[in-house]
């Protein structure tokens, strides 16, 4: 009984020791940055079909002396609009070196560029940024260790660009239309990418119900108007029960249909509520 | 006149040792305060010298570890109290088995509190970063198979205060007549 007694003791005391060991080993490298995910590279946004294709590519070093398996990144904006998916992937992160991500996103155009505005709106200074979160989430160690990394950053779309928000109001005082004005604008800024010279014009339509968002541009300046019956808020309630009572969802850019789902609707409406309650607070034209 | 062998009895105070309780109260002393305290300072002074020259500001990061640290040395306390009556009693003797039993269960349960479930996360804002477009880092370590398992191995040494007991109970009583046949004399 006492050899069992002595075993058990010496056994936990050696598995403890060990797993401290294992821990501190397994958590130095982590801890110290190993792994670190780097600049985004070559980013380019053009625009196609009616949607935001942002190319480019992001590289994650890793100083780790094993290949993690399974590391799942995601690139992500989040405001209060709610969050824009800009990449969603797994890779494999080679063992004490860089590995090479590519980043390949479409957005819807309008969503992109109404996100954009009310993730900008409140700024007083000058310049268009758009808040970026990269996470790496994985196992390493046999599975038994895990880690997550989260960067946030703004990705700088413009460097002296404004917007102010202003809106219509119908009898009632309800956002009507809501006109947006982005000044200041460069051709090298990346937001002129996605704003070109001319006017543009997505509108959406379910049943009936229909809201149109133009994006105007002339040199530096841009005007973005978002429009849809005497109340803009009832007009997307109005989309969004269409849609879940089965109609169908036409979104239509520069005068070609494009296809779009009841999760893409969802997400347009959701951040077009957002500007429509920003444009609540602005002053009445 | 033999010594009494019932469970109360041995919970005497002229049953235990203040020598082992002094050197049980010192141990866990350096295991739950000094280590602990030892581990702060170096990392303090580690992070002095990471900070000079780069743009990250190494004390933020210190200072999320130290709670950690903080937390593990409050949560131990009743350890540390645990300890002085664990060392007191020697094997053998019934009053060691709720102390240890106690001893091990609320290990474990240190093990899970302190860590947060065995989910290490530091964060730091803008201000520690210095300049650039970064505005913040969030890092977390998730160690919940190895917390789990040093919980595990807590929970069985609690346990084997009773293989401890049934080892040394003979021992035990053989050294308590040993000394009541010295006191006779």
């Amino acid at each position: 009984m006492k050899a069992f007694v002595g075993l058990m003791k010496l056994a936990t005391t050696v598995v403890t020791f060990a797993l401290v060991v294992m821990l501190v080993i397994a958590i130095l490298p982590i801890a110290a940055g190993g792994i670190s995910p780097g600049e985004t590279t070559d980013m380019t946004a053009t625009v196609e079909d009616g949607e935001l294709r942002l190319t480019g590519g992001l590289s994650i070093t890793s100083s780790l002396n094993e290949d993690v398996e399974d590391v799942r990144i995601r690139m992500y904006s989040q405001s209060e609009s709610g969050t824009l998916d800009i990449m969603d992937s797994a890779v494999t992160l080679a063992a004490g070196g860089t590995t090479e991500v590519p980043i390949d996103v479409r957005v819807p155009i309008a969503e992109a560029v109404v996100y954009m505005i009310n993730a900008n709106a409140d700024k007083e200074a000058p310049g268009i940024g758009l808040p970026v979160t990269v996470s790496i989430d994985g196992t390493y160690f046999h599975r038994m260790l895990g880690f997550g990394f989260a960067l946030d950053y703004e990705v700088p779309l413009s460097e002296s660009g404004t917007i102010s928000v202003d809106s219509v109001r119908n009898a009632a005082g309800e956002v009507s239309r809501v006109d947006v004005d982005i000044g200041g604008l460069s051709d090298s800024d990346m937001v002129s990418q996605f704003i070109p010279e001319g006017t543009q014009e997505a509108t959406v339509s379910v049943g009936g119900s229909e809201v149109t968002v133009s994006l105007e541009r002339t040199g530096g300046s841009a005007k973005v108007t978002v429009s849809g019956g005497d109340s803009l808020k009832q007009t997307l309630d109005a989309l969004l029960d269409a849609a879940e009572a089965g109609d169908e969802i036409t979104f239509e850019y520069a005068g070609e249909t494009v296809a779009m789902t009841a999760e893409g609707l969802e997400d347009l409406v959701s951040v077009l509520r957002d500007l429509v309650d920003k444009a609540s607070e602005a002053g009445v034209i | 006149m033999g010594m009494k062998e019932d469970a109360i009895s041995d919970f005497r105070l002229r049953r235990g040792s203040p020598g082992g309780a002094f050197l049980s109260l010192c141990t866990a002393l350096v295991k739950y305060i000094m280590i602990p305290l030892g581990l702060l300072s170096l990392l303090g002074s580690l992070a002095n010298g990471l900070s000079s020259g780069s743009g990250l500001d190494f004390g933020t990061v210190i200072d999320q570890l130290a709670v950690y640290l903080d937390r593990l040395m409050v949560y131990a306390i009743p350890l540390i109290i645990l300890a002085i009556p664990l060392g007191f009693y020697p094997k053998g003797n019934y009053a060691r088995i709720p102390f240890k039993l106690v001893y091990g269960l609320y290990l474990a349960l240190l093990l899970l509190m302190f860590t947060d479930g065995g989910v290490l996360s530091i964060s730091l804002d803008g201000s520690a970063l210095g300049a650039g477009e970064i505005s913040g880092v969030r890092v977390d370590l998730r160690i919940q198979a190895v917390i789990y398992i040093l919980a595990l191995i807590s929970v069985v040494k609690a346990f084997m205060a009773f293989a401890e007991f049934g080892s040394y109970r003979k021992d035990y009583l053989d050294s308590l007549a040993e000394k009541a046949g010295d006191s006779e004399e």
